[in-house]
């Protein structure tokens, strides 16, 4: 046995006995593990509660609906969705890595995996919980300036102005197209062209919600597609007007 | 004390009995501090390093989960001291993130050149073993001298088990230019 392992050796137990070095106590461990797990969930639930936002803010300005109508949707989609919250949730699937990667469960596998599970997960809750009333209750009571905590961010998500999404209600049904009654009371008249692309078989009904995807003059719309949605939201139906396609119109 | 496990002798450390933590360092005295010399290159102080082991393993051992291997859990220790003081150094590169953790790799044979090559190569490591950067001189540490598989590998160094072969393949291929460049007349054969 060579001196210096000797050396290592007492000056070790050295530092034990003397009381330099003391041992953690268990609690120490407990605690620390705690805290991680109640970091974790907190950051899962943090993550859900965005990700369902994100969800239902692009459900509530209608454009999640516009990919159907081609490329010329798909890029005002993507033009649509709220970036800044995308890479808020983003930095938290990151921290939510960081956090869970001392544990063998995630650092055994790439972590492409693990990313990309977390990924999955939090889409799919998100999609579940955005198809219930949670937010639908919270921005009605940001709308009503009744909710102190989150009201701004709610307004400013859900009352943005989309270029070219248009959503409201379907008011009166005339021989051109109809008259929509949009979220804040105002009417659009909304024209339809032989180019319009319109849901297969369509029948519109005056309360039918819709989604209008077309360019906006004034307080007239040129449709380039329209889309009947069901959100959720009650609202009283009107007599039922039954309207034919006009020649030449395009279904998808 | 030497018929016990290493679990069994920390249990009894973890209820307070300090003197079996010698039988402990006796054990991982000269392991420790032949990885450290390896992998701190010996321009560190190994010693000290290797001390400094002890007394975390010392401070941290009631979080040590008893139902598992205790040699693995020190290498940890050991493995978060040596990166440490090679990033209080500065002098090599250690990236904070690691493309090479990110994607799914092809998990190469782990046993068939250890056995058949081993006396060649670890001379051709310890040869070369300062012209690698520490991410790709620790694995070959830990495989070649410390005689650690890949999963084993892969828990001290928290990585997936397939960077762990890509590391090493890449480390000996690496490993061979390098001598090759050194010593033009030595004929190896890596694969």
């Amino acid at each position: 046995m060579s001196q210096s392992n000797t050396n290592i050796r007492d000056k070790v137990l050295d530092s034990i006995k003397t009381g330099r070095v003391t041992m953690r106590p268990r609690w120490h461990f407990v605690l620390r593990a705690a805290f991680a797990i109640v970091g974790a969930v907190f950051l899962s639930l943090t993550l859900l509660y965005l990700a369902s936002f994100i969800v239902f803010i692009v459900h509530y300005n209608g454009a999640w609906y516009v990919p159907a109508f081609g490329m010329r949707g798909l890029r005002v989609f993507l033009l649509s969705l709220p970036w800044i919250l995308i890479l808020v949730a983003l930095i938290f699937v990151g921290i939510l890595e960081v956090l869970v990667r001392r544990y063998t469960f995630a650092y055994r596998r790439p972590l492409l995996y693990s990313a990309a599970g977390v990924m999955i997960l939090v889409m799919v809750g998100g999609i579940a919980v955005a198809r219930t009333p949670f937010h639908q209750g919270f921005m009605r009571r940001a709308e009503d300036r009744h909710l102190p905590f989150a009201g701004g961010m709610y307004r400013e998500f859900g009352m943005r102005k989309m270029d070219h999404i248009h959503k409201g209600t379907v008011n009166e049904v005339n021989e051109n197209g109809f008259v929509m009654r949009g979220r804040m009371g105002d009417q659009f008249t909304i024209v339809f062209t032989p180019q319009t692309r319109l849901p297969y078989g369509y029948d519109f009904q005056m309360g039918d919600m819709v989604v209008i995807f077309g360019d906006r003059v004034s307080s007239t719309i040129t449709a380039f597609g329209v889309r009947r949605i069901e959100d959720g939201e009650s609202r009283p139906r009107k007599p039922y007007i039954h309207m034919m396609p006009p020649p030449g119109f395009s279904t998808p | 004390m030497s018929e016990k496990t290493d679990e069994e002798i920390a249990v009894l450390v973890q209820g307070g009995d300090t003197e079996p933590f010698g039988e402990l360092m006796a054990r991982y005295e000269q392991k420790m501090l032949r990885y450290a010399r390896r992998f701190l290159l010996g321009k560190e102080d190994a010693e000290d390093r290797v001390q400094d082991v002890f007394l975390k393993a010392y401070e941290n051992i009631k979080g040590f989960d008893t139902t598992r291997r205790f040699s693995p859990w020190l290498y940890r220790i050991a493995h978060n001291e040596f990166i440490n003081a090679i990033k209080k150094k500065g002098k090599e590169p250690l990236p904070f993130f690691d493309p090479d953790v990110l994607f799914p790799h092809p998990i190469s044979s782990e046993t068939a050149d250890r056995a058949v090559y081993v006396g060649e190569l670890k001379e051709m490591i310890d040869a070369c073993l300062d012209r690698l950067d520490p991410k790709y001189r620790e694995p070959l540490v830990l495989y070649y001298f410390e005689e650690m598989d890949y999963q084993a590998i892969a828990e001290v160094m928290h990585l997936p088990i397939s960077t762990v072969g890509v590391r090493i393949k890449r480390a000996k291929d690496m490993l061979q230019k390098i001598h090759t460049k050194l010593y033009p007349s030595y004929a190896y054969v890596a694969e």
